[in-house]
């Protein structure tokens, strides 16, 4: 079924909406989920939720593209839960890596609250900044910061050696730390 | 939790506003592409099949004259029959035509044929160098121990220091540029590589040692190491690569980190800078 029946539903509130949307992104939610808490029940349970909230929002929202947004949805969910984990134990493996990855991005500045970016400045410098990226490095370094994949699968998806997914990554941070400087942005 | 861990708290969630078009297009699976392979690495192997198919058409040529040599025999006599019929064809067209030729088309046959046998001989030669090339196969502790000195010498001709170890700067990020500039300045002319390779790969395997870098768990050490050559300013003044295979023979690799991890590599560059700011 097409993104744009499946919105119909929603719209209809028809509840054939979640089992059309659950058939053609349970997979791909779940994907993002498993990736961020690395637990099945957790996971599982995130992708439920998802649905809930999709079928709250839609409407009024009519999203351009229902795979990511659900996929934000997702990740948001996850993320949430994750920090809920993290906080009753420490060292929550891969999603912990990559945010001490995500470290070196951080630019260099005072971190007063006045001086701190409202959000909605950040996502635009970000994107702004993935636009400069060549595709290639782009397309890793979302497969790394947003999907959660880990490098072997980044590499296996795209052809590349693990080195390579690494060093792409390692370079894009070290650009990204550079490029928020410039803007005079602090996180 | 650290500042720095919430702060990249905040940067993983301002991701969830990035550009749909862009999530979508780092959906596709692509696959490598226009891989070039080195041909030094697999040298070995692609030997090897040239020269099973030279056995394999050698032993099936003589299988063949053992088995019907009587048919051959009848058959090389028809041969020369034909061959004779067309000779005297061919003759009668070679008299007119000589007739007809002046002495400049004579000189430019006699300089053709002059060309040909010094091609041919050239082809030789490049045969027989080639076939050295394989044959030699630097592994034995003489030959590393030969190639390091052949290096230290190497190093004092160029700056007149012993220390080399302080003007070694490494990056993994080689290309078709660097490896040209590596033909250009490590050998000056075209020779076999591995002579020049072993001496870089020794100065590599010896410069790890001084580092004392604990090996990683997921190293995968693949293409080359490219290595720069700095003078006493800091300028890159000649660079290297040195392939995976070298390094491996040394030992490099089950012992010490390699650099082409960005992680180590980060490290590597610290020990280095470290190491140079020491020496001033």
């Amino acid at each position: 079924m097409k993104d744009t029946e499946i919105l119909d539903l929603f719209f209809d509130r028809n509840e054939q909406a979640i089992t059309e949307t659950q058939s053609k992104y349970g997979s791909y939610c779940f994907s993002i989920a498993f990736h961020v808490l690395h637990d099945q029940e957790d996971a599982d349970e995130c992708v439920n939720d998802t649905w809930m909230r999709a079928w709250n929002s839609i409407p009024p929202n009519r999203p351009d593209h229902l795979n990511v947004f659900l996929g934000t949805i997702t990740r948001n969910l996850s993320f949430d839960r994750w920090k809920k984990k993290k906080a009753q134990k420490r060292g929550c493996g891969e999603t912990q890596a990559q945010l001490d990855e995500l470290e070196e991005c951080i630019p260099a500045g005072g971190s007063s609250t006045e001086e701190i970016v409202e959000a909605k400045e950040l996502q635009r410098a970000i994107n702004e900044f993935l636009k400069t990226l060549p595709e290639k490095d782009c397309n890793v370094f979302l497969r790394r910061y947003w999907y959660s994949e880990e490098y072997n699968e980044i590499a296996e998806r795209y052809g590349m050696k693990l080195n390579s997914v690494k060093t792409s990554l390692f370079r894009t941070r070290g650009k990204m730390k550079a490029f928020l400087e410039k803007q005079g942005i602090n996180v | 939790m650290s500042d720095k861990n919430e702060k990249a708290m905040r940067l993983y969630e301002a991701l969830e506003g990035v550009d749909p078009e862009l999530l979508e297009r780092s959906e596709k699976k692509t696959a490598a592409k226009n891989k070039i392979i080195p041909f030094q690495r697999y040298a070995k192997a692609m030997a090897a099949c040239v020269a099973l198919v030279v056995v394999g058409t050698a032993c099936w040529a003589t299988l063949r004259n053992g088995g019907d040599q009587k048919s051959a025999k009848e058959q090389t006599a028809h041969e020369q029959a034909d061959y004779v019929a067309v000779a005297d064809n061919g003759a009668a067209v070679d008299a007119q035509r000589y007739d007809e030729a002046d002495e400049a088309s004579k000189q430019d046959y006699a300089t053709g044929v002059v060309n040909g046998i010094s091609d041919g001989l050239d082809a030789q030669n490049n045969k027989g160098a080639m076939e050295e090339a394989a044959d030699a196969e630097p592994q034995s502790d003489n030959a590393l121990e030969s190639a390091a000195s052949s290096y230290e010498q190497l190093t004092i001709e160029r700056d007149g220091t012993k220390n080399f170890k302080s003007y070694l700067k490494a990056d993994f990020d080689w290309n078709e540029a660097f490896l040209d500039k590596r033909m250009e300045i490590a050998f000056g002319q075209e020779e076999p590589k591995q002579v020049t390779d072993q001496r870089v790969a020794y100065a590599v395997y010896e410069y790890l040692k001084t580092l004392n870098l604990a090996r990683t768990e997921d190293q995968d050490f693949t293409d080359y190491v490219t290595i720069r050559i700095l003078d006493l300013d800091g300028n890159a003044t000649e660079a290297f690569c040195v392939s995976g295979d070298y390094l491996k023979l040394m030992g490099a690799m089950d012992t010490y980190v390699i650099l082409d991890d960005a992680y180590d590599y980060a490290e590597l560059m610290d020990g280095l800078f470290a190491i140079t700011q020491e020496e001033d």
